[in-house]
């Protein structure tokens, strides 16, 4: 069975934040992801583009 | 005719080799010197370390590739560098001893008009004593290393499901480690498939790190503008490693390892150890152990490479504190100083000085990451090399038309987080310049607009897309050329 884990104040692990259910649901849509891989294509395209003349 | 040598066929001497053959056509002779006759895409390296994909997914054999394109292909390492030519050649060359099982020990001289150094680096696993696929430790830098850390995790994982907990560390295995990104994205790997295998109640994983704060990369890390605020990539990693409930080590140069030990230094000179069952240390890099020689026979070693084996090019190497080094510093043709007709792309160029601020111990000790120069600035500097020196011998002319400097040019780093088509995840980052520019970006060092930091199932199919793109372009299939570094 998957331990809980339990994350305490005045521990190095407490202080990032954490994604909520929202975030973690986001992140495996797949339609939203679909725009995220354009979008983010998108953006490395302009960097490569740029970075060399 | 003009013969340009290329030594190395990885991600840079790959990129310049079929870029110099598909400029220069048959009038003009490219050679290839690479002791691998796999070409590796090694962004995937960490996924044939999980076990999810084949060593053969990851590589190819070369020379079908450059029989096809009429370069001149030698399974060799290269050994002495002669730029002068010597008493009995009026020619520069390079001393070669074959490695295929045809000619074996074998030795030639190869002579060039003009020279690329992509040798890459040597993977120093000696630098640390017990570090190494031979010794007590796992390694993802190359294919083999990476199939046979698939075979001890799954060692670990027969053992978790027989019930016994697993200790697995994975991060740097020596103070001044660089290519943080992989050893990341083969921890987080390592924790999505546990999490798959509902294992991972049975697994404590240690990630361990040179770095002075986490999120650093070698390159000082970075600011990425998220959800309405501009947020350090050190709180962006925590975050992932919080999440996946993967414990750190910051500041901590590994110094020795033995059976089921790490001992590792931290800044603050304290000597510690952490016990494993399983761990995966990037070792440091250095350069191939070059020589060189002048007309005379003199040793010019030392004016042609760096004391770490790296080639010198067009950088400023005069020392500096860190507080002035800025990116002028850095190299924009890649061309040796010493001879013009020699030039070093991807790792195999010496940088003048880290990104990431030096740190000593109070013993000495430097733990700082070293810089990265691999993935997209070894693409990229392969190819501008190979249209300059293609420029040179088309045109007669001297003058460098392309320049790439990693204080100009972004980079984008994909860090597979979990490989799945509809479940899977990646963190999608990039910054630009690769080396900040506090001139131009005084607040962020970087272009706040170009530096992303997400995470998500996009990413994933990125780092996916990448793997099959840069294996058809290296494999040369059609419209190769019009795919970027």
């Amino acid at each position: 069975m998957e331990k809980k884990t339990e994350i305490r104040a005045y521990k190095d692990e407490f202080y990032p934040p954490v994604p909520t259910k929202a975030t973690k649901f986001w992140r495996t849509n797949i339609l939203y992801q679909f725009y995220k891989f354009w979008r983010l294509n998108f953006k490395i395209m302009r960097i490569v583009v740029k970075g060399h003349s | 005719m003009a013969k340009v040598v290329v030594l190395g066929a990885g991600i840079s001497g790959h990129t310049a080799a079929s870029f110099l053959k598909k400029m220069l056509g048959k009038k003009h002779e490219v050679v290839v010197i690479s002791p691998n006759r796999y070409y590796q895409w090694v962004p995937s390296n960490i996924w044939v370390g999980v076990g999810r994909m084949t060593v053969d997914q990851v590589r190819f054999p070369l020379d079908k590739v450059y029989k096809k394109w009429g370069i001149v292909y030698k399974q060799a390492k290269a050994l002495e560098f002669f730029p002068e030519g010597d008493s009995e050649n009026q020619f520069p060359y390079v001393t070669i001893e074959h490695v295929s099982a045809e000619q074996k020990g074998e030795r030639e001289k190869v002579s060039y008009d003009y020279l690329v150094n992509a040798t890459g680096p040597k993977l120093n696993f000696e630098a640390t004593p017990g570090l190494g696929p031979a010794k007590f430790s796992y390694s993802v830098c190359a294919y083999d290393h990476a199939a046979h850390a698939w075979e001890g995790l799954q060692k670990a994982i027969e053992a978790m499901k027989n019930g016994q907990k697993q200790r697995l560390l994975i991060g740097t295995g020596h103070p001044g480690a660089t290519c943080q990104g992989a050893a990341f994205e083969y921890t987080l790997n390592i924790a999505f498939e546990l999490k798959r295998k509902k294992l991972s109640h049975m697994a404590e994983i240690t990630w361990i790190t040179n770095e002075y704060e986490l999120g650093d990369f070698g390159m000082g890390g970075a600011f990425v503008k998220r959800g309405g605020y501009i947020t350090s990539t050190k709180v962006f990693t925590e975050s992932v490693l919080t999440e996946n409930n993967i414990k750190w080590i910051k500041r901590a140069g590994v110094t020795k390892l033995e059976e089921g030990v790490a001992h590792y230094q931290t800044l603050a000179g304290e000597e510690k150890t952490q016990k494993f069952d399983f761990a995966m240390l990037i070792p440091a890099f250095k350069g191939q152990d070059f020589k060189a020689y002048s007309k005379t026979g003199e040793d010019i070693t030392a004016k042609v490479f760096a004391p770490n084996g790296f080639m010198r090019v067009d950088a400023d190497y005069t020392p500096k504190d860190y507080e002035d080094w800025t990116i002028a510093d850095w190299p924009q043709t890649y061309q040796s100083p010493a001879y013009p007709n020699i030039y070093a792309t991807g790792i195999a160029f010496a940088p003048p000085h880290g990104i990431s601020k030096p740190m000593k111990s109070p013993t000495g000790l430097s733990i700082t990451p070293a810089p990265p120069r691999t993935g997209m600035p070894s693409g990229v500097t392969g190819k501008i090399v190979a249209q300059n020196i293609s420029h040179f011998i088309k045109h007669g002319d001297s003058e460098h038309k392309h320049k790439a400097s990693m204080g100009r040019m972004g980079a984008a780093c994909i860090v597979s987080a979990g490989y799945s088509m509809t479940k899977g995840l990646g963190a999608t980052m990039t910054v630009s310049p690769i080396v900040p520019d506090w001139q131009r970006y005084p607040e962020w060092g970087r272009d706040i607009k170009a530096t992303v930091g997400e995470v998500g199932l996009a990413g994933h199919w990125i780092k996916l897309f990448l793997h099959y793109m840069f294996i058809h372009k290296a494999k040369g299939y059609p419209f190769w050329w019009l795919l970027p570094e």
